[in-house]
C-alpha cells in the first residue's frame, strides 16, 4: 500500500512493527542503517537495485572488491599536491598558433604555394574547406620575437604574455582528433567527444571536495569579446554538467553582467528571517523524502537550497569590485571596470580564487577565425592579453600562484593554409587537430618553459606530442590525484577522465 | 525559489486556498493537494504547521511586508482576502513548491 493511497497514514500493524524494530535496535544499529549510510554516500536507488542482491550483500559487509572506485574519493589525494584550485581560461572557436606562440618564419617563403600533400599526410578536412581547389599558403602577418630568460617566441599580438614568458610554460605540441568545436571542446572538458560524461571541474570537485561554505566550488564564468564580426561559436552548460556524478559537482555559471545570480534576492516583504525559516522547513521536508526514498539527489537539492542562502551574503561581497585597490585594477587596464570583460571577469577568477573556490572556468569566444583574421584576431588578443599578465601577477603578489593552476587553451589548432581568398593582408584558416599551442602557469607547473616543436608548416608535430589525455593527466596531477586511479563505476566501466587510452601527465612542465 | 514568476505563482495559488478552506489545516490539505497529488503525513504535517504559524506570527507583526510580499507578480490581490494569513500562506506554498518531490514530478 503506498503511502499516496491511504493518505499518509500508517496500518496499527505496521506501526507496532516499527515500534519492536525501533526498540531492538536503537537508532543506528540495526544493519540496515550502515546500508542506507552507503547507499546514500554513493549509490543512486537505480544503481543499487541494478546490481541486485550480489550487490545489497556486497555493501552490507561493508567491503567492497578492490579497485571499486567508489570509494575511490575517500584515498584522494594520492599524492601531496602542488595546485588547491585551477582557473581554465578557455579560448572559444580556437586561435590560430602561428599567430600567437608558433613562430614559423619559413612560411614567408611559401605565400600563396600549396601546402605539400607529403606535409598533409592525408589529414582529414573540414568541409568549410574541402571543396576549395588550392590550399594556398598564409604565412602569419605578425611580427615574432624572443621573449624572457627563456627565450620564448611570442607573437606582437600578445605583448603582456610576452613579458611573462618565464612564468609560463608553452606548449606547442597539442594534439586531438577532434575536427569541430563542440566534440572538441567536450573532448577537452569530460574525456569524450560525445556529451554526458562529467567535466574537469566536477571530476576534482567529486573527488577533493569543496575549500569554502559559502561559494560553489566549481563556478563558470563567461566572458564577452569585442570584434563585432568575431566569429562566435556556441558553448552550452553541458560543458560544465556533472555528467553521471551527483548534480552537486556541476559548475555554477555566474552572469558576468547584471546580478550574477538572477533572483538571488528576496521578494519584497520577505526578510532574511523569514526566507532561512521557510529553508530550515523546506529542508526538514525534503529529508523526510530523502528517508522515504533515499534519492541522493533529494540530499543534492538541500544543499542546493543552503548554497542559494549563503551565496545571498556571499555574492554580494565577492562582486564588490569597487573594494580593489586602484593599483591592482590599473594591472589588469581599463576595461576592468566594465561588467562582462575578460579583464573583469579575471579579476573575478582572482577573488574566486581567494575566497576558497576550487575550480573557476572561463569561456571567451571569437577565436573562430575562418575569415578576416589579420582584423579580427588583434582584437581578439587585446581583450585577454593584459588580463592574463594581470591574472598571474595578481596571483603572484597574493602568494597563491604557487598552489593555483592557470591555463590558456583553445580546443585545436588552425591550418597554415588560408580558407577562402588569400591575399597579402587578408586571410582565414580552419580548423586543425593535428598540432597547436596552449599555455599553463602556476600551481606546480615550471615557467619559462617551452615544450613541443611542430614542423615548418605548424602542420605536424615533430618532437614530445602532447594528447588532451595527457594534459589532462597533468591537471589531475597537480591536484594530488593518479588519472589510473580515480575513476567511477557507471554502466559496468571504471570510468576515468582521461579515458581508457594510455595517458600521462607532462612531466617537463612540472616544478 | 525567488524567480518572479514562480513567487507569483505560490503566492496566486496561497490566494486560492485562503477562500478553499476556512481553517489552517484545510489550507495546509488544499496546497498539498495541488501541489504534490497527495495529503501529508503526521511528521509532515506537523512541519508545515509549525512553519505556518511561525509565518503568521511574523506578518501579524509586520502587515506592511505582508502587502508587499502579496505585491510580487502581475496578478492581482484580492483586497478582501486577509493580507496577514494569505502573505503566511504564500510562503509555506513557496516552501512546498520548492521540495524536492514537487519539482521532480
Amino acid at each position: 500500500m503506498s503511502v499516496h493511497e491511504n493518505g499518509g497514514h500508517v496500518s496499527p500493524k505496521l506501526a507496532a512493527l516499527d515500534r519492536e524494530t525501533h526498540r531492538r535496535f536503537p537508532r543506528g544499529t540495526h544493519p540496515v542503517d550502515a546500508l542506507a549510510q552507503q547507499m546514500a554516500a554513493e549509490e543512486t536507488r537505480r544503481r543499487f537495485f541494478g546490481r541486485g542482491l550480489q550487490g545489497i550483500g556486497a555493501l552490507a559487509l561493508g567491503s567492497l572488491p578492490g579497485g571499486r572506485s567508489d570509494a575511490a574519493t575517500s584515498g584522494l589525494p594520492h599524492f601531496p599536491p602542488k595546485a588547491k584550485r585551477c582557473i581554465y581560461l578557455h579560448l572559444v572557436g580556437a586561435p590560430p598558433q602561428m599567430e600567437t606562440f608558433d613562430y614559423k618564419p619559413k612560411m614567408a617563403d611559401f605565400f600563396d604555394k600549396d601546402l605539400p600533400p607529403s606535409i598533409q599526410m592525408g589529414q582529414r578536412l573540414t568541409t568549410m574547406t574541402s571543396g576549395q581547389s588550392r590550399f594556398p599558403i598564409a604565412p602569419s602577418v605578425f611580427k615574432f620575437a624572443r621573449h624572457g630568460k627563456s627565450g620564448a617566441w611570442v607573437s606582437e599580438l600578445l605583448p603582456w604574455t610576452a613579458k611573462m614568458v618565464d612564468d609560463i610554460a608553452i606548449i606547442r605540441s597539442m594534439h586531438t582528433e577532434a575536427i569541430n568545436h563542440e566534440p572538441a571542446i567536450t573532448f577537452f572538458q569530460t574525456g569524450n567527444m560525445i556529451a554526458g560524461r562529467p567535466c574537469i571541474g566536477s571530476w576534482i570537485s567529486y573527488g577533493l571536495g569543496s575549500m569554502n561554505e559559502d561559494l560553489p566550488t566549481f563556478v563558470v564564468l563567461q566572458a564577452k569579446h569585442t570584434h563585432p564580426r568575431a566569429n562566435v561559436q556556441a558553448i552550452s552548460a553541458r560543458l560544465w554538467s556533472a555528467g553521471f556524478l551527483s548534480g552537486q559537482y556541476s559548475g555554477v555559471s555566474l552572469r558576468s553582467s547584471g546580478d550574477p545570480v538572477l533572483f538571488i534576492n528576496n521578494p519584497d516583504g520577505v526578510p532574511a528571517a523569514m526566507r532561512r525559516r521557510m529553508l530550515d522547513a523546506l529542508g526538514e521536508m525534503n529529508e523526510i523524502a530523502y528517508q522515504k526514498l533515499a534519492d541522493p539527489e533529494t540530499r543534492t537539492r538541500i544543499a542546493q537550497y543552503e548554497m542559494a542562502f549563503r551565496m545571498q551574503s556571499s555574492v554580494p561581497e565577492l562582486t564588490a569590485l569597487d573594494k580593489e585597490p586602484e593599483s591592482v585594477l590599473s594591472m589588469y587596464g581599463d576595461e576592468v571596470r566594465t561588467p562582462g570583460t575578460f579583464a573583469q571577469t579575471c579579476l573575478m577568477a582572482r577573488r574566486l580564487a581567494e575566497r576558497g573556490v576550487r575550480f573557476i572556468q572561463v569561456y571567451h569566444r571569437g577565436w573562430d577565425v575562418h575569415g578576416s583574421l589579420p582584423e579580427v584576431l588583434p582584437s581578439q588578443c587585446k581583450d585577454v592579453d593584459q588580463a592574463c599578465y594581470a591574472l598571474i601577477q595578481d596571483l603572484k603578489q597574493r602568494g597563491l600562484l604557487d598552489e593555483t593552476l592557470v591555463i590558456f587553451a583553445g580546443e585545436f589548432g588552425r591550418t597554415i593554409y588560408s580558407q577562402g581568398k588569400l591575399t597579402p593582408t587578408d586571410y582565414g584558416r580552419d580548423h586543425h587537430p593535428r598540432c597547436f599551442s596552449l599555455w599553463m602557469a602556476g600551481g606546480g607547473i615550471k615557467g619559462g618553459v617551452v615544450h613541443g616543436e611542430t614542423d615548418e608548416f605548424s602542420y605536424n608535430i615533430v618532437a614530445d606530442p602532447v594528447h588532451v589525455r595527457d594534459f589532462q593527466a597533468t591537471i589531475l596531477h597537480l591536484f594530488g590525484i593518479d588519472h589510473d586511479r580515480f575513476s567511477h563505476r557507471y554502466q559496468g566501466l571504471d570510468v576515468k577522465l582521461t579515458g581508457v587510452e594510455k595517458a600521462s601527465p607532462v612531466r617537463a612542465i612540472l616544478v | 525559489m525567488n524567480d518572479t514568476q514562480f513567487f507569483e505563482a505560490a503566492r496566486v495559488l496561497a490566494e486560492q486556498a485562503y477562500w478553499a478552506a476556512s481553517d489552517g489545516n484545510g489550507r495546509i490539505d488544499f496546497l498539498s493537494r495541488r501541489l504534490l497529488s497527495r495529503f501529508l503525513d503526521d511528521k509532515e504535517r506537523e512541519i508545515a504547521v509549525r512553519a505556518y504559524q511561525d509565518y503568521l506570527r511574523y506578518y501579524d507583526a509586520n502587515p506592511r511586508d505582508a502587502r508587499k510580499l502579496l505585491g510580487t507578480g502581475e496578478a492581482p490581490q484580492n483586497p478582501r482576502a486577509n493580507a496577514v494569513e494569505t502573505a503566511a500562506l504564500a510562503m509555506l506554498a513557496n516552501q512546498m513548491f520548492n521540495l524536492d518531490e514537487v519539482l521532480t514530478k
